[in-house]
Formats: C-alpha cells, structure tokens, sequence
C-alpha cells in the first residue's frame, strides 16, 4: 500500500511539474502597441461567424491610409514555430507608415498553435527578444493547432475541395487547409473565414510569412503561383541589387494541394506569396533548442553541415538572427508592394518601415514599444 | 468542442479509471509502474494542460 502511494505521489509531482508550465504558457499573453497607422483592431470572425467565440478566432488589425489605394493582407503566425512570421507582424503593427491603401496583418494566423510549444521536439516555452526598455517575453508556438482545441486527428487528411490525401497531422496545420470550408476541421474553418475576407474586402496581395530549415531548399524565398511570379522575380532581384541579400523565388506547385500560394490564388482575385526565411532553429541537426538558438540562429552542427555542402543559405558563424529574419521579411514584403504598385497604380501603397539593412544595424528590439510606456487602450494582448 | 472530441474526452475518462483501477488491484511492482506511465498523457489531456 505504501509503495502505490509514492508510485501515485512522484506521478502526480510529473504530471504538475510538466504540466503546470504548459497550462501557464497557454494562458501567457503577448503584448503589442497599436502604432500611428491602425485604424481599427477587429475578429476575422467578423467574415465568417462559424469561428466566433471559438480558439480558431483571431485579431485583425486595420492600417489604413489617408489615400485609397490597393489592400494587402499579410498573415503571420500561419506557423507558430516560425516566429520572425509573428515578429515581423507585431514590428508592422507598431512602425509601418501607410500614405496610400489598406495593410490588413493578422498576427497570430494559427492561434492555437502559438498556445502550446512542441516539447517532444525539446523546444522552449518562450523566448525573449533585447530592447532599449528591457526583455520583451513571447510564445513559442507549434506548427499546427494544438490537439487540445482540434482532436482527434483522422488516419488520413482528405484535402477539401480537391480530395487529395494528405499526412494525418496535416489536418491541423493551416497551410493545408486552403481554401477552407465552413463546416470542416477549425484549420479549415479559420483559411475559410480569411478566403470570405480576401473576397469580401476585395484583397489584392496576400503574404503568407514563414520560416524554414536551412537545410531543406524551398527555404530564404519567396514561393508564387503563375499569376503572382513577375511581382515576386522583381521583388527577389531588387532586394538583391538594393539591398545586396539573397531571396530567390519558387513556383507553387499545382500538384500540391491546401498550401496558401496555391488555393488563395486559385479560389480568389488576390495575387498570393508566401516567404520563407530560414529559421535554423528549425533544423533537426541542431544541438539543443534554446531561446538563444531561435534568436541569433548560430549552431555549430548546422555550421558544420554548411560546410558540407548541405544547405541551401548562405551560413557562417555569425547564424541568421532574427534581425535578418524580420528584416528580410520587411523589406521583401515592401518591395512586392512596390512591383505590384508599379503595375497597378490605381490598386497601388504607399508604405514605410525600417528594411533590413536598418534592422541588423539596430537590433529588431530597438523598434518595439514598450506597452508599460503606452497609452492602455493601444495595448493589445495577443 | 465536437461531438466527437466530447466523446474522446468520456473515453479518455474512462480509460482513466480502468487503469486506475488496475493500478490499485495489481500486486506486481512494475504493472504498478506500467499502469502509472500510460495514466501520464491521458491524465495532462483530462486537464487540458497538453
Ligand atoms: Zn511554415
């Protein structure tokens, strides 16, 4: 009797010892000051009511400017453990001026997914960015829902409309879940109330901000489908004159279904891209997952791997940072806007915010606003 | 939640206490250990902590 009662007692310290922390990261909130260019925080419910009330709702901010022009929607998070995705958002939120046409940003695309992190993957719970006013704390999310707000996972995902089958575990990730249906699985749900948006606001560029392992080729890009490739070949070949980095360009597969750069295109007006920048952290080949790995990128065996030949970035021991991360997805992001303005002046913007050159000089922290300093009601938990 | 993810979460209870169950009527030390090793998942998805 005795020897159950400590068999029960060390299981009950494991399950509060391992899950108390997950419970706590769970209920963890971001915080992100709405900069001088939002114009309206709202629920992309607001699309489609089937995801109200639900963990599959989630926060869409507004910046619009003063002239009418064209409408961007920029999806981050879509990947919880991508966080340049996420972090790139928050920097948009707080720094980007908009003259001319509507920026639509959705920070936390996949919001259950940055509710929980990946612990039989050895990630952290968090990590912590630097800036002027101390250590800002985050998520580190999963790549797909979290089994606890979509469960149980079928022996085989179906692709909706086209029926293709997919890896079970892809049922939870929304970027398989393009175009969505209103009475699918909550991933299929959230891509369809942000299809009903793209065609309801009449959304002409839609970004899809990723990371992805140095080591697997589609990584450092921009993916496009045919309709979408001039934009991207321009975008990729200016930031490489300009701003002297590498981003070459993919082609979304047609065979390949329920990726955003495919359906969005496929199933809507907008002209779709999706960018990856390489998260080493992502990596299977590196030595542990800590807060600092997902931060600076440097890792001896992914180093190691590059001198092999094995990898599809260029990499030294200064890593990729996340101030390269983020500043690429900035300034690749505001030169598609750019191309597509040049073609499309009438549906064309006018926006600004710091590029990458700017971002590794300063940090990434050196941008973010310190909620304490702010006016409460510009302060939204995330 | 969903019908279906309802009815996971009953069986996932009852499974719970069948092994519980067990754990108590067995007399060998590492069905004890065993029984106390499968409650572990099922026991942090009951509490919805993972
Ligand atoms: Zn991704």
């Amino acid at each position: 009797m005795m020897r159950k009662l400590i068999i029960a007692g060390v299981l009950t310290l494991i399950v509060l010892a391992g899950g108390i922390p997950l419970y706590v990261q769970r209920y963890f909130k971001e915080e992100v000051v709405a900069g001088p260019s939002v114009t309206n925080v709202f629920k992309l419910s607001k699309y489609f009511d089937g995801i109200e009330g639900t963990i599959a709702d989630t926060d869409v901010f507004e910046l619009k400017g003063a002239e009418e022009g064209g409408k961007t929607l920029l999806i981050a998070g879509t990947h919880a453990n991508e966080p340049s995705a996420t972090l790139l958002a928050y920097f948009f939120i707080e720094n980007l001026e908009v003259e001319k046409g509507t920026v639509y940003i959705i920070p936390h695309f996949n919001l259950s997914g940055s509710l929980g992190t990946q612990p039989g993957g050895g990630f952290p719970l968090y990590y912590f960015l630097e800036t002027p006013w101390g250590e800002q704390k985050f998520r580190m999310g999963d790549r797909g829902f979290q089994a606890l707000d979509q469960w149980p996972d079928p022996d085989v995902y179906v692709h909706y409309p086209d029926g293709q089958l997919l890896s079970y575990i892809d049922a939870r990730n929304t970027n398989r879940s393009w175009p969505g249906r209103p009475d699918g699985y909550l991933a299929e749900k959230v891509s369809f109330a942000a299809m009903e948006m793209i065609r309801n606001e009449g959304i002409d560029v839609v970004i899809d901000l990723h990371e992805a392992e140095a080591m697997y080729p589609v990584t450092n890009c921009i993916v496009a489908p045919e309709k979408s490739m001039p934009y991207a070949v321009g975008a990729a070949f200016y930031v490489k004159g300009r701003e002297k980095f590498e981003n070459h360009v993919e082609s979304s597969p047609t065979g390949y279904r329920g990726l955003s750069h495919r359906e969005i295109g496929d199933w809507s007006d907008a002209y779709p891209f999706l960018l990856e920048s390489p998260g080493v952290h992502l990596d299977q080949i590196t030595a542990a997952k800590t807060p600092e790995l997902i931060i600076d990128g440097i890792d001896p065996f992914v180093l190691k791997a590059g001198e092999k030949g094995l990898l599809f970035v260029p990499y030294d021991e200064n890593g990729f940072s996340m101030d390269r991360r983020v500043g690429q997805h900035s300034s690749v992001i505001q030169e598609i806007l750019s191309q597509w303005t040049k073609k499309n002046p009438d549906r064309g913007f006018k926006v600004s915010a710091p590029k990458h050159a700017d971002i590794v000089e300063n940090g990434l922290g050196f941008y973010l606003k310190d909620p304490s300093e702010a006016d409460s009601k510009m302060v939204y938990l995330q | 939640m969903t019908l279906i993810m309802f009815l996971y979460y009953v069986m996932t209870a009852y499974v719970v206490g069948m092994l519980i169950w067990n754990f108590i009527k067995t007399k060998d030390i590492e069905s004890e250990i065993l029984y106390t090793l499968a409650l572990l998942p099922l026991i942090l998805r009951l509490l919805r902590m993972k």
